[in-house]
């Protein structure tokens, strides 16, 4: 009775579903939004009773993670809204969280709540936690036993320290906060130009060194470990931030990786660094090292991993709810920020995997059945379209199967022997954000072609962010390879976190005219063909 | 002044990387190794029977083909010496030793490899990565670097690599180093009698000749310049350090000087300042480990992280001004470059507002273009510099 119930009122208000108004020539996702560029919509999405509710449902825990995390201090977050430009950016959760799963339906949805669900969780924690300890804010009872991480120091090996919390830097201020609003960044970059840096070094540095100069990094711990992960800009900007560090008494220690990370001289060295690293913090905070909490940790992390590889292997099928922005930016969150630090994750990937495992014996076919292209999506995308995957699935059925960043270090940890620990850690370590495959050599870049064989796509979308030079310099042999082994591919150009150089509508546009022109298809919605959202968030 | 003696032969020989010193030296029997780094140590490349060859791409005023393969997005050395190399000006080499210092750089040499632009057999590409600090375990990683990557395939291609041959090596850059750095200590006087511009085509043909054949050309010219007479009242209105990266042109120290200021000393990747220091054996070290701590101790790339080598970036050149009385700091990013563009901020900032040294940055391509609008800013800091010195001297001008 109540799904008849339930399938009634959804064919009453079918005409309101986007989806369906696409399909029947009366819209499309589009259609609720204002025509100002805003990108504000006037209603939320209708995605039938069961999808909006059980989505609503998930909304109200969002606001519930955010209202605990102002109610543990009031104060401190109010006066870090005050004081740093960022934190007003998030505001604009709410918003993101809506962008990037629209047109999500069924398991798809499920999944994607989920995996938003436990990334605003994670995210507001982080949050209450740096504000409340932030000496700038009057510090609090961890402020002298935090480290800063450089954010792209995969901060597994500090569990090894459980007296002790490691925060990355700039995870809020510039990095994942792009994520949520595009127009955050251009104002740090201008900072950093105005001071004299070239306009064409890699934005997400540029915006880096901006917050350095604006001097809008939180304020806490003894000691800072920069690095050169995950290429030349990140290490330059690091000698930056280091002088801003120091200002605040805060000691400045550079953890290197080495940069070809696939020889044995290579993991060699970095596994060295990472001794010493470990010995720094011991030396800094007069703690010694805990191999047992690592190896917690380390079990948290093999855990999150098999599962990965197993999802793979269901990522490979047309069968798998999981993919594009709600599979690659939990996976980002998992891999980079928690790192094995919070049991929470394991069980949110438990949870995943069953419903995946189901998918597969129920041979379920997601975004129903309208996927024409699967996509490999190669090299660092642009942060300030997150909800890029979103789009080319709604608007053209290309479902972006996984995502270079998704490949991160997946090699399992000795949970036993410092000495293999430290090795195990040391090659993972190297395999970090926007750099497993985007430097070390060609063969890391070239490997593109063995990953979308074995996820079975047939097409390839290579992020072609223009300031990144060590991807510029793959150009030619990439599409000269996307021939000869018969992919459909193209470049995606973008400027990584400065929306102002080639804005969406451009992304979108390079994608437009390769799916028309060349691949001579009509889209899925037209209202997403073309569309104004400069203004939004 | 008058010309030196050589200075036409010397522009004649960096007209074109296979220069006549170059193919003597082939014709002789020696093999050329080349390299586009100094993290690639040139001494382990001197050797009984072949010598090192710095790349450079003179006179390259288009990159069609580099711009294809990298993008013309990137930075524009590497596109000029791809350009150069798919021309077939470097089919005298006998390999490439590249070092990843930095992105661009390694995404040019793996082309040599990828699509082997270079018609010589046999030819080899290796790529060493790069410590970013100088504690011993960079050290460390970089010996073995070196010789997995660059002994190993030196030997291989049938050149002696004993510690004897290594230590002929030594004698050698230092007797070279020797000739340069006492040319280049005429710059310290208050009237030299050697241009930056000449001191630039000195150190460039020493980088690109075979040493054996230059040497006599260059201790000749240390003689004359011993001997000669500066013109009684300087040309040159201000004196300068030039710091930066890749500036293998010495028309740029040219129109540099056109615009009244003497470059004094030379630090950047091409210049005498590092690479021309003395290589001591310490009691214990082979000299394979003698070469390679001194390259990973006197270099100064603007990539290295570690707080001592940041320093040292900035000790240096304040060292330089005082050594060579110099009046301001000239420091020039290239396009593209990410580690230049963050240094050349930095650097200048830290000159001039915590080392009170007046500092120009500029960024520039590759080739002299926009040689106009370099020249005005050249002339505003001498302008800038002269009105300092007035100021110093009492002389009642305002600024």
């Amino acid at each position: 009775m109540k799904k008849e119930i339930i399938s009634f009122i959804d064919q009453k208000l079918q005409k309101y579903d986007p989806v369906w108004m696409a399909e029947n020539g009366a819209g499309g996702q589009r259609t609720r939004y204002r025509d100002d560029g805003s990108g504000i919509a006037r209603y939320r999405e209708w995605r039938g009773v069961e999808d909006t509710f059980q989505d609503y449902v998930s909304w109200l825990k969002n606001v519930g993670y955010m209202g605990a995390m102002v109610a543990k201090d009031p104060v401190k977050i109010m006066k870090g809204i005050w004081e740093y430009r960022w934190m007003g950016s998030f505001l604009g959760s709410f918003a993101f969280v809506d962008r990037i799963f629209e047109g999500y339906r069924g398991r798809e949805l499920d999944i994607a709540n989920i995996h938003g669900n436990a990334i605003v969780r994670i995210l507001t924690l982080r949050i209450g936690l740096i504000l409340h300890n932030d000496a700038r804010l009057g510090g609090g009872e961890m402020t002298d036993k935090m480290i800063g991480l450089d954010e792209t120091i995969p901060p597994l090996f500090t569990a090894g320290f459980p007296t002790l919390n490691a925060e990355p830097m700039q995870t809020m201020p510039e990095f994942v906060v792009c994520d949520v609003d595009q127009h955050l960044d251009p104002y740090y970059i201008d900072v950093a130009e105005s001071y004299g840096l070239a306009p064409d070094v890699c934005s997400r540095c540029s915006a880096e060194t901006g917050v350095a100069i604006d001097d809008a990094f939180p304020v806490f711990g003894k000691l800072v470990l920069s690095t050169n992960q995950p290429c030349n800009a990140s290490e330059a900007t690091s000698m930056f931030q280091r002088r801003r560090f120091h200002q605040k008494g805060i000691e400045d220690y550079p953890f290197v990786f080495a940069m070809q990370h696939n020889t044995k001289n290579g993991n060699d060295y970095s596994k060295e660094e990472l001794r010493q690293a470990i010995q720094k913090i011991e030396e800094v905070y007069g703690v010694k090292y805990d191999w047992d909490a690592l190896f917690k940790a380390a079990k948290n992390m093999n855990h999150q991993n098999r599962i990965e590889l197993e999802k793979w292997e269901i990522f490979a099928t047309p069968y798998s709810p999981l993919s594009g922005i709600s599979e690659s930016l939990y996976k980002l969150v998992e891999w980079a920020l928690v790192n094995g630090h919070d049991a929470y994750f394991n069980e949110v990937d438990d949870k995943v995997i069953e419903i995946l495992r189901q998918a597969v014996r129920d041979q379920y076919l997601p975004y129903k059945g309208k996927t024409r292209h699967r996509a490999f999506l190669w090299g660092p995308s642009a942060m300030y379209y997150t909800d890029f995957p979103t789009w080319t699935q709604n608007c053209w059925g290309i479902n972006i199967v996984l995502n270079m960043d998704s490949t991160m270090g997946h090699n399992m940890i000795n949970t036993e022997d410092p000495e293999q620990a430290l090795t195990d850690l040391a090659l993972f370590s190297e395999k970090g954000v926007m750099r497993h495959h985007a430097v070390g050599g060609w063969d890391n870049v070239n490997a593109v072609w063995e990953w979308a064989k074995r996820l079975n796509c047939d097409m390839v979308i290579c992020n072609d962010n223009v300031a990144c030079k060590g991807m510029n310099g793959v150009h030619a042999l990439l599409e000269e390879q996307a021939e000869a082994f018969g992919f459909h591919f193209l470049f995606l150009p973008h400027d990584l976190e400065d929306c102002r150089t080639i804005p969406r509508a451009e992304i979108r546009k390079a994608v437009n005219d390769y799916m028309s022109i060349v691949m001579g298809e009509e889209p899925l919605d037209p209202t997403l063909v073309d569309f104004d959202d400069a203004e939004a968030w | 002044m008058h010309d030196l003696k050589y200075t036409l032969y010397f522009e004649t020989l960096l007209e074109e990387p296979c220069n006549e010193l170059v193919k003597q030296a082939l014709e002789e029997g020696d093999i050329a190794l080349g390299y586009n780094c100094y993290y690639i140590p040139e001494t382990l490349l001197n050797l009984p029977g072949c010598f090192s060859s710095r790349l450079r791409a003179p006179n390259c005023s288009a990159t069609p083909i580099g711009d294809y393969y990298l993008t013309n997005r990137n930075c524009p050395y590497t596109r000029a010496i791809l350009e150069r190399a798919v021309e077939g000006s470097y089919n005298y080499l006998s390999s490439l030793f590249g070092a990843e210092a930095c992105s661009a750089m390694e995404r040019m040499e793996e082309h040599f490899e990828q699509i082997a632009p270079v018609k010589h057999e046999p030819f080899v590409t290796t790529i060493i990565d790069a410590p970013l600090k100088s504690d011993q375990a960079a050290l460390t990683y970089y010996r073995n670097e070196l010789r997995d990557k660059v002994v190993a395939k030196v030997r291989e291609l049938g050149v002696d690599t004993s510690d004897d041959a290594l230590r002929a090596a030594i004698d050698d850059h230092n007797e070279v180093s020797r000739i340069i750095t006492e040319i280049g200590d005429f710059r310290k006087l208050d009237n030299p009698p050697v241009t930056g511009y000449e001191f630039h085509l000195i150190q460039l043909v020493s980088e690109v000749c075979p040493h054996r054949l230059i040497l006599p050309y260059l201790r000749e010219t240390l003689e004359e310049i011993k001997a000669r007479k500066p013109d009684a009242t300087p040309a040159f209105r201000a004196r300068v350090v030039l710091c930066g990266s890749e500036i293998d042109d010495p028309e740029f120290t040219k129109l540099l000087e056109f615009c009244g200021a003497l470059v004094v000393a030379d630090r950047y990747c091409f210049g005498s300042v590092p690479s021309r220091e003395q290589i001591e054996i310490l009691e214990g070290e082979t000299p394979f480990e003698a070469i390679t701590r001194h390259y990973l101790q006197t270099n100064l790339c603007a990539r290295f992280m570690s707080e001592e080598k940041i320093d040292q970036r900035t000790d240096v050149l304040e060292a330089l001004v005082k050594e060579y009385k110099a009046d301001g700091v000239i420091v020039e990013s290239m396009k593209f470059c990410e580690f230049w563009s963050y240094e050349k901020v930095l650097a200048s900032h830290i000159l001039s507002r915590e080392r009170d040294i007046p500092t120009c940055q500029i960024e520039k391509d590759y080739t002299l273009t926009g040689a106009g609008q370099l020249r005005t800013r050249f002339q505003a800091f001498v302008e800038g510099l002269e009105i300092k010195k007035l100021e110093a001297a009492g002389k009642g001008v305002r600024s």
